[in-house]
């Protein structure tokens, strides 16, 4: 017979598949909304599990890329019905520490599946949409295709919106690349549950993996890592943003800033190399 | 007019047979009994009689007949299948353009995309089901119809489920609709796939429809129905009626349907075509093929074979795009026959619910006895014949596998579409003799390439006049893969962005 | 088709001429076999004729006398008579004995040890030679380890090529020395050639490599040295396999196959001979044209065995490790 005393929680960081404490032992405390009242603490990333993150994701991309279309867009569809699953765990953290209704936090909940499905269907067709064969002026079949971009870091919004969380992680690794997301206070709340929605997707360990941070951090570290090959800067942070530009420029990161749209081919493009192949026709 | 099934006719002697003349060995090892082992058939319950599924209900044809349906690996009975006429035809199509009209007409893309999403996990789940009552129907290996044929139906639902939503990305600044009521009649060759290839690009685009499936096979396509309550329908969304040619014709004619499409053989298309004519109905087709399969000397030779093997005797040979003629460059013919014909001798026929089994039943008597008339057609005109010396089931409709070598294109077995494990063998001496021979054919379905260099197989792929070419590999399907055939062999692709037109208005 | 022109022992030059392999085609058919399903007696016979293929093998540093008493005790009776008769107690039936191993696979200096504590079994002693497993040494220490081995008393020779001098296109090295080690085997023992697929990487250059050995005096070709990752696989097996067969129509040879490395269930086993069986026919289903370089197999062919005949999983505490 249990005591009346709850099990506290404690949020974790989602690392190669795993919950880990982090190796820096920072945390922060997440009360009840207006209130006092302790909720969790939450691990913070520091820089070192970013660099850790960064080894994961590294190794992790071109296992998930070199999946075929359908399997990514399979798992991805999977994370749709993980997250249909968690909906009621969801809902009552999002009322709790976020201060939502319940007709909110059931959409925000709405939004994150539909951003999972949307791609999911995507992912087996954009490269109908976008990939080409080019009519060259010679005996040549041409061809464009598109390519992941590597590691990818996804700084997120400031404000909660999980529809467009989850359309812009999953627009990442639809294209075959792996993601690091940074989440911030207000996403706080749902890490845990994201985490626990990647590992029962049968997402290969490292494709995605989430940080709490706080304040821009790891601003620093992530836009100036030669590892990371792009990063998607969700937050509407003009002064942060031209940082990140700057510090990217010694290893060319490609710099991805918000769409309106959140459900759209050009969100996939945006993360999308193009390789153009030549070959000889001729006997 | 139902035929009966009448008693097997008797095997006509062979004319002329030349066997590989094996070197002596010494027998030390022994061979493998592959005792059977067999794919238990509790999973699956057939009723004893099948309504028609129209409204989102089963009922009862108001023809108040019935037919049979036979297992073609024992010749016997299974089931009973509701004969649709014309006013059940007529019921179905109400219901079609009701729900058309309806609940359907004003779902949103992004809802029927659920729905589809959900028949493709449902197919997913019961897979075994429709694997085993897929060979139970129609005769083919357990092996193939749980590995090829039902992962490729689930797959084709899943992917067009992700179209629902995106179709205005066909045609950008053009308004995008769909046709309206499909008439969708399909073959006995694939029962589920080909339910599949026509159900979910249909349902995609916001169509609604009435399926034909074929009357030897339709037990798959009424289990389909169950699914599609399962998943959450709207009531005639999708109405499936059985019966024969009479019941095709009589959906073909309907005024009210707005689309048909077929995959059969050409001559029963060119009918289609002929009767609609007259009228403002889309029509798209799948029909026959006599595809080339190439071999260049410098292929991958024995992966060649193996390809050349797939190529026409999975599925029986019961394949519209099936290699069933092989060219071969002159300088290796030798090689290539006898590796082809050891190779025959490997194949095992036998129970399609065996999981040993390679080849399985052949689809009705009346199939098996097309096919033996024209190999004694083909025996009497001449070339090599060889036959595999795998043992026959003794009930059921089975032929073992063979080839006939040494045939030209005047050959009639070189030119008619046989639809079974027949094989003819010719040889070319340069490129541009090949891409001819093959080119030789009223079809256009599709065409197999094997050589290991790069720029002569981009050249004859390019000059190939057929819908599908496959280079060093054959028979490979993908709902991501538009399917079609240039000239006799029909009008229009499946699957793909390209497979999709035939089910929209581009305005 | 490429090809590589080579100078023969007695002067004069000849071609060998091979077919490319396609990668996928090749993995697909090698997955065909997998999807065999093989049961009751014809399971049996299987499982009693994989265990007579087996080639025991210890190729440990730390290899010592001690070892390899065990592991020709096991050689001999890779179970105990003892818990054969316990069996057939419990199950009312007799047992068909079970038969010895092929061969032992050792280093050249425990050849002496195997000869001494096989007594006069039939059990070949197969050394590996060449400066196994690398071969990272001149060609006269190449020849004088093979030299010792069959003084020392082994019965088959497992040699490697060399490697190096085949991914950069020294093919007429690595022919000779195959000549050259079959000059000193002939006659005294046969002579197994390992081609290291898992180095090789491609299966063109696997082939080549088959048919260049076959051609250089090969009376088995075998995967792997079993040091290296990966050891013999299903597809790359079959490609060996093809190329025995095109040898075999050439010269009326038979050469035998041996893959080596990886491994290790009844299962797998089952698969391979179902291989052996659809590509090469019945007269390669036989411990003189067909080997497992495996160990850890034997223990997982007799639960097999045992459970084919009491209906029961066996765990593992019956059966000694060697």
């Amino acid at each position: 017979m249990t005591s009346g005393l709850n099990v506290l929680k404690t949020i974790k960081l989602y690392m190669n598949g795993e919950f880990v404490r982090g190796e820096s032992g920072k945390y922060s405390t997440m009360k009840y909304y207006n209130s006092d009242k302790h909720y969790a603490h939450i691990t913070l990333g520091s820089r070192k599990d970013f660099r850790g993150a960064v080894e994961s994701s590294h190794a992790a991309q071109p296992g998930w890329s070199g999946k075929t279309a359908y399997n990514r867009g399979q798992i991805l569809y999977r994370m749709a019905e993980m997250m249909e699953g968690k909906r009621a765990e969801i809902i009552s953290v999002l009322k709790d520490t976020n201060g939502l209704s319940e007709k909110e936090a059931n959409a925000e909940v709405d939004g994150a599946i539909d951003s999972f499905v949307y791609y999911a269907g995507f992912s087996d067709k954009y490269t109908s949409l976008v990939d080409n064969i080019n009519p060259i002026n010679g005996p040549f079949h041409n061809f464009t295709s598109s390519e992941a971009m590597g590691v990818t870091v996804l700084v997120c919004e400031k404000k909660l919106n999980l529809g467009r969380f989850a359309a812009q992680m999953s627009a990442i690794i639809c294209g075959g690349n792996s993601c690091i997301a940074l989440l911030s206070e207000n996403y706080w709340s749902v890490v845990a549950s994201l985490g626990e929605v990647f590992a029962t997707s049968d997402l290969p360990k490292g494709t995605i993996n989430i940080l709490a941070t706080t304040n821009n951090e790891l601003l620093e570290w992530f836009a100036g890592h030669m590892e990371v090959k792009a990063v998607s800067f969700q937050d509407q942070d003009e002064a942060a943003i031209y940082k990140v530009k700057e510090w990217g420029i010694d290893n060319m990161k490609r710099i991805i800033l918000p769409r309106k749209d959140a459900l759209c081919l050009e969100m996939i493009s945006d993360y999308l190399e193009f390789k153009t192949s030549w070959h000889p026709i001729g006997f | 007019m139902i035929k009966k099934t009448s008693k097997t006719k008797k095997p006509v002697k062979a004319v002329k047979t030349v066997k590989v003349v094996k070197a002596e060995k010494k027998s030390k090892g022994f061979k493998i009994d592959y005792s059977p082992s067999l794919e238990g058939t509790s999973i699956v319950t057939i009723k004893p009689r099948n309504e028609l599924f129209i409204g989102g209900k089963f009922v009862a044809p108001k023809s108040n007949k019935y037919f049979d349906t036979v297992n073609p690996a024992t010749g016997e009975k299974i089931s009973e299948l509701a004969l649709a006429n014309k006013d059940d035809v007529d019921s179905a199509v109400k219901a079609a353009r009701h729900a058309y009209n309806g609940e359907w007409g004003k779902m949103s893309g992004k809802d029927r995309g659920r729905l589809l999403f959900r028949v493709a996990r449902i197919l997913q789940e019961r897979a075994r089901e429709f694997a085993v009552l897929e060979t139970l129907d129609g005769g083919k290996p357990i092996k193939e119809s749980r590995d090829v044929d039902v992962p490729l139906a689930a797959q084709h639902f899943f992917y067009h489920a992700g179209w629902a939503d995106k179709l205005d990305y066909l045609a950008p600044n053009k308004k995008v609709s769909p046709v309206g009521v499909c008439g969708q009649i399909i073959p006995w060759n694939f029962p589920l796939l080909m339910a599949a290839w026509k159900l979910a690009p249909a349902l995609a685009c916001g169509n609604t429809v009435v399926l034909k499936p074929a009357e030897t096979t339709s037990l798959t396509a009424l289990l389909l129905a169950d699914v599609f309550n399962e998943a959450g329908f709207p009531a005639g969304v999708v109405n499936i009626i059985t019966g024969a040619g009479e019941t095709g014709a009589a959906l073909v004619n309907h005024p009210d349907v707005n689309k048909i499409a077929f995959t059969g053989s050409t001559d029963v298309g060119k009918l289609i075509a002929k009767s609609i004519a007259h009228s403002n109905k889309k029509l798209s087709l799948e029909l026959g093929g006599k595809s080339a399969n190439i071999i260049f000397a410098d292929a991958a030779i024995d992966q060649a074979i193996e390809g050349v093997v797939n190529g026409i005797y999975f599925n029986q040979g019961h394949v519209c795009c099936a290699g069933s003629r092989l060219l071969v460059e002159e300088s290796i013919v030798d090689e290539v026959v006898k590796k082809l014909q050891r190779r025959l001798d490997m194949i095992r026929v036998g129970n399609p619910l065996d999981k040993n089994t390679d080849l399985g039943a052949i689809n009705s008597l009346e199939q098996l006895n097309k096919i033996n008339e024209l190999v004694d057609l083909g025996k009497k005109e001449g070339g090599d014949f060889y036959q595999s010396s795998s043992p026959l089931p003794k009930k059921g409709y089975y032929f073992a596998p063979c080839m006939f070598s040494n045939v030209t294109s005047a050959h009639t077995l070189n030119r008619i579409e046989i639809f079974g494990p027949v094989l003819t063998i010719q040889t070319f001496r340069t490129p541009d003799e090949a891409i001819t021979k093959a080119n030789d054919s009223r079809y256009g379905l599709a065409a197999g390439i094997w050589s290991e260099k790069g720029s002569k197989n981009l050249k004859i792929a390019g000059a190939l006049k057929a819908g599908v070419v496959w280079v060093n590999t054959y028979n490979k399907f993908d709902a991501a893969s538009p399917f079609g055939g240039f000239a006799e062999s029909g009008w229009g692709r499946e699957g793909g962005r390209h497979g999709l037109f035939s089910y929209l208005k581009i305005d | 088709m490429a090809n590589i022109s080579l100078k023969m022992p007695g002067g004069g030059r000849f071609v060998i001429s091979h077919y490319p392999v396609d990668a996928i085609g090749i993995e697909e058919r090698a997955a065909s076999f997998t999807k065999r399903s093989i049961k009751g007696e014809s399971k049996l016979d299987l499982l009693y004729l994989a265990l007579s293929m087996c080639d025991l093998t210890t190729l440990e540093g730390a290899d010592t006398e001690g070892k390899i008493r065990q592991l020709c005790a096991k050689a001999i009776h890779p179970v105990s008579p003892f818990a054969v008769s316990e069996i057939e107690k419990i199950t009312n039936k007799k047992m068909r004995p079970i038969p010895s191993v092929a061969a032992v696979c050792v280093y050249q200096n425990m050849v002496p040890y195997a000869k001494k504590y096989l007594g006069d079994s039939k059990i070949n002693i197969a050394a590996v030679s060449t400066a196994f497993p690398a071969s990272a040494v001149s060609t006269d220490i190449k020849l004088r380890d093979v030299k010792k081995c069959i003084e020392l008393g082994a019965t088959e020779i497992d040699m490697v090529i060399d490697r190096g001098a085949f991914l950069s296109g020294k093919y007429q090295k690595v022919f000779d020395e195959i000549v050259a080690v079959k000059d000193i085997c002939a006659g005294k023992a046969h002579l197994k050639v390992i081609l290291e697929t898992g180095e090789l990487v491609t299966y063109d250059n696997v082939r080549l490599a088959s048919m260049m050995s076959m051609y250089a005096g090969a009376d088995f070709i075998k995967t792997s040295t079993g040091k290296v990752t990966p050891g013999a696989t299903i597809p790359v097996t079959l490609v060996m396999l093809q190329a025995i067969q095109d040898y075999y129509d050439e010269t009326n040879i038979q050469i035998g196959m041996k893959p080596a490395g990886g491994i290790r269930t009844a299962k797998q086993a089952i698969h391979y001979l179902c291989m052996v069986n659809e590509v090469m026919g019945a007269d390669w289903m036989n411990p003189d044209m067909f080997r497992f370089g495996a160990s850890a197999i034997v223990n997982d062919i007799l639960k097999q065995i045992f459970k084919q005949y009491s209906g029961k999983y066996y765990y593992s505490y019956d059966f000694a490790i060697d």
